[in-house]
């Protein structure tokens, strides 16, 4: 036993200690990375983009909507004032059994259309197809087909019908910054290897002013579970993605918002409907298409925040949000095992893979793990008392300044809040992030792990895309990996 | 000192790895608390902007709109004397709120006074500010400063961008030789040749696009395809093809037809010459992209449909009619309907091919072209 103890003990130590390394290495990456993109990407590139409509290249916005009559025109309004010169709105109506598509009809003045439909990625069969005769409107293309159950099937309708070769990946109940298309496209036009997807920073619209599908003041979120999940997205995004961006080694592309090049996302067979990590597997198999052809490719994280989602706005939703995206991660790791240690993929399969299995996936269960541990060393009176604090303000200090950095990095890039003291707010909840909500995130990802390889509460489709009313609206398809 | 001793002395005898921990803890500790400063370093940085901002604005807003919309020509001094209400010198962060005014303010009217516009930029002696905050060798200094001389156009002088084009950024010196035309009188073009730049991207076509369409306003530019004809990066090639289409330079067509008969002419190459023979509407180019149809690439394929779509004739509707029938990829199908049907008048060979379609997939396309819904990519 004694060994055992010993063994655990230096294990832990080496596990965290590696850790600090990668969050600290991965804030300075991060940090660099935002400075040039800053100073590569000023309003000067947008406008000149948007004052050239005959350059900028067209993108499809697809967003997939189920039972949203509450939001959806608001929503859809909203989509089709985005400053770009040239795009399409593509709204994927998956089977809703409340008024969306009436509402949709009697709103843009809707026709239905002999549309020549094509598919190149698998999906529920299309029932209508839908344009307005309205030339304001002239922008909106609505699908309506029958429910798949999952975005990832709504997401391929949406695919086969984009009229272009960049499309984003959206929900209907995300807003998007007005200026959006142009901030993501900018890093596709400067490069010369082929981007094949831009992430971008995500937050939490709750308790944020919205006039008819616009947000109009950013406000912390009121409520805690918002408000801690704000810090995580950040650090999740500003740090860690905008880190592995600066070696191409984004492992996941944002199911809430990203931009995508279709036909990679085609020839890599589309978004997969029976996978709980949609988002994560479809970028994957898109590095793995690009590997396998032996073509370079790029995959770019700006960290300007262009989409806004509700967050779990209690714990109901927070345990069915986080057991999902335990049973995604686990499920990755089992279909994309290939890429683990395999130097065919590059520093994807011999970095970053490695990485998620050992710092994510495993982290919940090092953690439990060591809280029983603990529990038998109290019992044996076996813990040295002065060295256990010390331990324990390490990993609490580690927490709460990478959270801190993350926000620093918010403002840098820029300042949201009309105040610092919302921000002070941020910087005070996240001190308790580690006592109040990463004890739950811990049991959630194990309850998803176990559901997992129970395979109990296994219905793809009831969990993946629930009925949006406005308070139960979550952002379940939203995954920030990497997490931090 | 005295605390870092005390830390020491309460460890003493611990082992290694404690003392690492204390040692990152310290460093963490420090992290956090010189995050804390920066978060107040900005705080502070942009409350001094946000108060310069509206001095600045309180200051000269008003007067600034009556002298640029003015329709009275006002000479350098008299705009002065309007401006410069005492002797002390502009500071530096002045004339940075100036310029963002003043561009702020002319972008909102549209009966601007080009002449006063010009005369305020010297008498607030801003082009020379710019041109020496481009001199300076900080690269953030330097790329505002290249925006600001871009969006200030023919006031600066082309020495100093000149100077950026040998730059070792290369953001900075494809930005420099990119707007470079627009600044020079005497040989403003001499960044098109050698493929540019050897880091050419479609951004930088944009920007290239840009200063051409600038320059187009006041003389008409040079044939493009003698740089096209002496580039050997093929993206770049293509792009300066698509901007003979753009500015109608109908005299290098000979020479793209040549490159499209050429075998080792690239793919992109040969589907923007497509292209751009139908942009050109050059109709004798027309049997020639139907020789040329079956050995080209699915790019070059959608090119000649487009371009055939431009160009018309009995030829082009003979041509769609046949490949109609023989062509499986589905994509191609649309638009080979969607331009025959632009090109066929009366609708004959459109009704005729429509009376045959069998399947519903079929039917739908030429439902979807004749009730105006296509959209011609």
């Amino acid at each position: 036993m004694e060994n055992i103890t010993f063994f655990y003990q230096y294990f832990i130590f080496i596990y965290s200690l590696s850790m600090t390394v990668i969050y600290i290495s991965l804030a300075v990456f991060g940090y660099i990375n935002i400075v040039r993109n800053k100073r590569k990407y000023t309003s000067k590139e947008e406008d000149d983009l948007n004052l050239l409509p005959e350059v900028a290249p067209g993108i499809s916005v697809v967003a997939p909507a189920y039972n949203e009559e509450v939001i959806i025109i608001d929503n859809v309004r909203s989509l089709l004032n985005l400053e770009y010169p040239n795009f399409e709105v593509v709204i994927v109506n998956d089977g809703s059994k409340d008024k969306t598509l009436e509402l949709l009809i009697e709103e843009f003045d809707l026709v239905e259309i002999p549309y020549p439909y094509i598919q190149k990625v698998i999906c529920k069969p299309i029932k209508k197809i839908y344009r307005s005769n309205t030339k304001r409107f002239r922008r909106l293309t609505v699908v309506d087909k029958e429910n798949g159950g999952t975005k990832a099937d709504a997401m391929n309708a949406g695919v086969n019908v984009a009229q272009y070769n960049y499309f984003i990946n959206t929900d209907v109940d995300c807003l998007l910054a007005k200026d959006t298309l142009t901030k993501c496209i900018l890093p596709v036009l400067d490069s010369n290897t082929r981007v094949i997807a831009v992430g971008a920073t995500l937050r939490m619209v709750n308790s944020c002013e919205v006039t008819h599908g616009e947000i109009t003041r950013v406000r912390p979120p009121e409520r805690v579970i918002p408000l801690f999940q704000e810090t995580e997205y950040l650090r999740s995004y500003l740090l860690a993605k905008m880190g592995w961006s600066m070696f191409n080694v984004i492992p996941n592309v944002s199911g809430g918002f990203g931009l995508f090049y279709k036909p990679v996302v085609i020839n890599a067979g589309g978004y997969d409907p029976l996978s709980h990590a949609e988002d994560m597997d479809m970028t994957l198999r898109m590095i793995a298409y690009m590997r396998n052809i032996n073509e370079k490719y790029k995959i770019v994280q700006i960290p300007d925040t262009c989409c806004w989602t509700e967050g779990p706005p209690n714990l109901k939703v927070l345990r069915r949000q986080r057991s999902r995206w335990g049973r995604g991660l686990l499920q990755i790791f089992v279909i994309h095992r290939k890429f683990l240690f395999n130097r065919k993929y590059g520093r994807m399969g011999l970095w970053v893979m490695p990485y998620a299995l050992i710092f994510e996936f495993l982290a919940p269960i090092i953690e439990f793990i060591g809280l029983i541990f603990l529990f038998f060393l109290l019992v044996n009176d076996q813990v040295n008392f002065s060295t256990f604090w010390l331990m324990l303000l390490f990993v609490y200090l580690i927490g709460i300044t990478i959270s801190l950095v993350a926000i620093s990095f918010d403002i840098l890039t820029k300042k949201h809040y009309n105040t610092y003291r919302e921000y002070l707010k941020l910087i005070i909840f996240s001190s308790f992030e580690a006592i109040v909500y990463h004890p739950l995130i811990v049991l959630f990802s194990l309850q998803g792990y176990i559901q997992f390889l129970t395979r109990k509460n296994f219905s793809w489709g009831d969990m993946t895309r629930q009925g949006f009313k406005q308070t139960e609206t979550t952002d379940e398809n939203i995954r920030p990996e990497v997490k931090l | 000192m005295y605390q870092l001793y005390y830390l020491e002395s309460a460890f003493v005898g611990f082992p290694f790895l404690i003392k690492i921990i204390i040692i990152l803890s310290i460093l963490i500790v420090l992290i956090y608390i010189s995050s804390i400063i920066n978060i107040l370093f900005i705080a502070k940085g942009r409350k001094k902007i946000e108060n310069r901002k509206k001095l600045i604005r309180s200051n000269y807003e008003q007067k600034l709109t009556e002298i640029l919309f003015n329709p009275k020509n006002l000479t350098q001094s008299t705009i002065r004397s309007e401006l410069i209400t005492n002797e002390i010198e502009f500071k530096d962060w002045s004339k940075v709120f100036l310029t963002k005014l003043i561009f702020e303010i002319i972008s909102k009217k549209m009966d601007l006074n080009i002449n006063n516009y010009k005369e305020t930029l010297k008498a607030l002696d801003l082009p020379s500010y710019w041109e020496e905050q481009l001199r300076n060798k900080n690269i953030k200094d330097e790329s505002i400063a290249l925006r600001i001389l871009d969006d200030m156009s023919e006031e600066a002088s082309s020495n100093a961008i000149s100077n950026k084009t040998i730059s070792q950024n290369k953001n900075l010196r494809k930005h420099a030789k990119s707007i470079f035309m627009k600044f020079d009188s005497n040989d403003a073009f001499k960044f098109l040749e050698d493929d540019f730049d050897e880091d050419f991207n479609p951004l930088d076509a944009i920007r290239i696009h840009d200063s051409l369409k600038d320059k187009s306003k006041s003389k008409s530019l040079p044939p493009l395809i003698r740089y096209a004809h002496s580039a050997k990066n093929k993206f770049y090639i293509a792009f300066l093809i698509k901007e003979i289409g753009f500015f109608k330079q109908i005299d290098s067509v000979d020479t793209l037809i040549d490159m499209f008969q050429e075998p080792k002419t690239e793919d992109v190459v040969k589907a923007q010459i497509a292209e751009t023979l139908g942009v050109l509407k050059y109709e004798p180019a027309i049997p020639i992209l139907i020789d040329g149809y079956d050995f080209g690439s699915t790019e070059t394929q959608s090119s000649i449909l487009f371009s055939l779509g431009e160009l018309g004739g009995e030829k082009s509707i003979e041509f769609l009619s046949k490949l109609y029938y023989e062509t499986h990829n589905k994509e191609i199908i649309i638009k080979i309907l969607q331009n025959l049907h632009l090109i066929d008048k009366n609708k004959t060979t459109f009704n005729k091919l429509k009376s045959s379609a069998s399947t519903d997939f079929e039917k739908s396309i030429f439902d979807y072209i004749d009730k105006g819904h296509s959209v011609r990519k």
